[in-house]
């Protein structure tokens, strides 16, 4: 049992961790995977002008 | 534009012609650019092995018989071929391209300015859309001469270096098996998740694909038992969403958490009727696919236009099933033009159950990035493309604009104010590049009361939701596929194996869960430290502060 922990991925837009186990014939046995940053964008746009929204929202990019 | 959808929908807002032709081409502007960029500058390097090149690319992979690489002046399958690392830099140049594209109507991209509650803030001249159809065209070309090409030929050749497991890029990574799309591109004005007559259509599908489920918007909810969430947000709906951390960021109950406790993720994890579903290009493609197979959906887009190589040429060059004459094509002819002219390669015929795999997800991609292209700048169902149906100002009309009805069709914008002392709600529904994202606001007296954005990302890279074996996405479809012959612990060649498969198996996904900020000058000193508390609170701090 080999346990491959990729942190970060690379080549996708943010950060993110893997960690998976492969049994001694090649195959997964189990996949986490873990986001390492708090959004948050919900709690930066209470109580704000309902048209802060689509520019505030917008940083959130191409997600 | 989920964001601005919602509150359309809060408010009740019907979009003007322009308005909505617009949004639809802003939006698909941004697609196109975002899919050359992930296969090209995200994904290509997955296949080819550009270790050649030297820092800052190497050292690669091996090149193993498990992992097969293919070389780097590997060219795509055309009767003249292009070199498809040459193809890699051109995309560079087509990517800026598509983001001026957009960048005309929107003022910037892909963040753009314009898109406001009530339409597009932009008032269309034959300039615009004049120098917008010389840009879209020239990305068409290169999605038709180079994109989807080099896409096949990846797929083909990656599968014929003599490796019995190759196929396993076209088969293996079917779960969850469920997909979910909101569907894109509307024919319609008023608020968006009022109607269904949309261009990629909306609904979800399980695996084998053989039906279009309607959408059910209340069975969304999403699960915290395996995120940095309280317990007490399980299981809620976005309508009602809450987002609170376990406790400050520096309270120990946090990394008590971190180290002992079953949470792994700051991402929630999103269900549909309790169901982990994918979201993406290959949901939006297979729901469009089954739609066009009954009948459900018969819209057609063109491959017409100045300048464009024939597909049809390319796609006869390829031996595959050319597309109908006259040049217009369901998404359902698109992909079994695809699937035609890679079967004929790999020598196994691939049906649209293959799509559930790595590769299809990046076939997917490719095929709607042409598909939006060509809507965007050919034609749409025998009416002229987008670009075509705007409604332009004349240039007399100047002077009338400034007192003219709020609706005047040549302006994409309409102002509606936000009502004092009424409590509203809306949800925004859009496809993002990579997939369903949903915006849900309650108003109360003009402020944002409550607000939850579930994205795609969210969607495809979520941790477990319920128990050990509610599996997200993508996590379900590494499960119990091979990733290496043999023991990886035993060298480093299978170890390294390992490694790039799960990268190819992750990549289709297409994830993106950047939000940090950082401000830096281009020589990348720091300018300012920003700590944002979970309540939203910012406090900026001198440069050399821990």
């Amino acid at each position: 049992m080999a346990t491959i922990i990729i942190d970060p991925l690379t080549r996708i837009e943010g950060h993110n961790k893997w960690t998976v186990t492969v049994n001694t014939d090649g195959y997964v046995e189990e996949a986490n995977s873990t986001g390492t940053l708090f959004r948050g964008f919900e709690n930066i746009l209470k109580t704000r002008d309902p048209r802060d929204a689509p520019q505030i929202t917008q940083r959130i990019c191409g997600v | 534009m989920a964001s601005v959808r919602c509150i359309d929908d809060a408010l009740g807002i019907t979009l003007n012609e322009n308005g909505r032709l617009l949004r639809n081409i802003i939006h698909g502007a941004d697609t196109v650019m975002s899919h050359i960029l992930h296969f090209y500058h995200l994904s290509a390097v997955d296949f080819i092995d550009v270790s050649a090149l030297g820092s800052p690319w190497g050292p690669q992979f091996g090149v193993t018989s498990n992992a097969p690489l293919l070389p780097i002046d590997v060219q795509n399958l055309l009767p003249t071929p292009d070199c498809i690392v040459l193809n890699y830099v051109k995309a560079l140049d087509i990517r800026r391209d598509a983001h001026t594209l957009g960048a005309i109507f929107s003022g910037r991209q892909p963040i753009q300015n314009a898109i406001v509650p009530g339409g597009v803030s932009c008032m269309v001249t034959k300039t615009d859309i004049d120098t917008a159809r010389i840009l879209c065209n020239k990305i068409r070309n290169f999605i038709n001469t180079a994109y989807l090409v080099d896409v096949v030929t990846v797929a083909s050749r990656t599968a014929a270096l003599g490796d019995s497991n190759a196929l396993t890029y076209w088969t293996a990574g079917t779960n969850p098996g469920h997909l979910l799309a909101y569907g894109e591109y509307p024919f319609f004005n008023e608020p968006f998740q009022t109607k269904t007559d949309l261009l990629l259509d909306r609904g979800t599908v399980a695996y084998p694909p053989a039906a279009l489920v309607a959408l059910s918007l209340t069975s969304i909810k999403e699960r915290v038992k395996y995120s940095y969430y309280t317990a007490a947000t399980d299981n809620l709906h976005p309508s009602v969403g809450v987002t609170t951390p376990l406790s400050s960021l520096t309270s120990p109950s946090l990394e008590t958490a971190q180290e002992n406790g079953p949470q792994y993720s700051w991402l929630k994890a999103p269900r549909y009727g309790g169901l982990a579903h994918e979201v993406g290009p290959i949901a939006r493609m297979v729901a469009t696919y089954l739609a066009n197979s009954t009948g459900a959906n018969t819209h057609t887009v063109s491959d017409i236009g100045a300048g464009i190589s024939d597909f049809n040429t390319i796609l006869s060059a390829l031996s595959a099933t050319v597309l109908p004459t006259p040049a217009a094509y369901t998404v359902q002819d698109l992909v079994t033009s695809a699937l035609d002219a890679v079967s004929d390669r790999v020598g196994v015929v691939l049906t649209a159950n293959n799509l559930f795999s790595p590769l299809g997800r990046h076939a997917c991609r490719a095929l709607e990035c042409k598909y939006i292209a060509d809507a965007l700048g050919g034609d749409v169902d025998g009416l002229g493309s987008w670009l075509d149906q705007l409604t332009l100002v004349a240039a007399t009309d100047f002077d009338a604009l400034d007192s003219a009805a709020a609706n005047n069709v040549a302006f994409g914008y309409t102002y509606y104010p936000i009502p004092k002392k009424l409590s509203l709600s809306g949800t925004g529904l859009a496809e993002a590049p990579r997939g369903a994202l949903g915006h849900w606001i309650s108003i109360v007296d003009q402020k944002i009361a409550n607000y939850q954005c579930v994205v795609p990302t969210t969607w495809n890279n979520c941790p477990k939701g319920s128990g050990p074996t509610d599996r997200g996405p993508s996590e379900s479809a590494l499960y119990g596929i091979p990733v290496c012959v043999g023991n990886p612990t035993v060298n480093s060649v299978l170890l390294n194996d390992a490694v790039l498969n799960i990268s190819r198996m992750l990549h289709p996904y297409d994830f993106c869960i950047a939000c940090a900020v950082h401000v830096v000058t281009p020589e990348g000193k720091e300018l300012a430290k920003f700590k944002m508390d979970t309540d939203g609170k910012i406090t900026k701090f001198p440069v050399d502060s821990e």
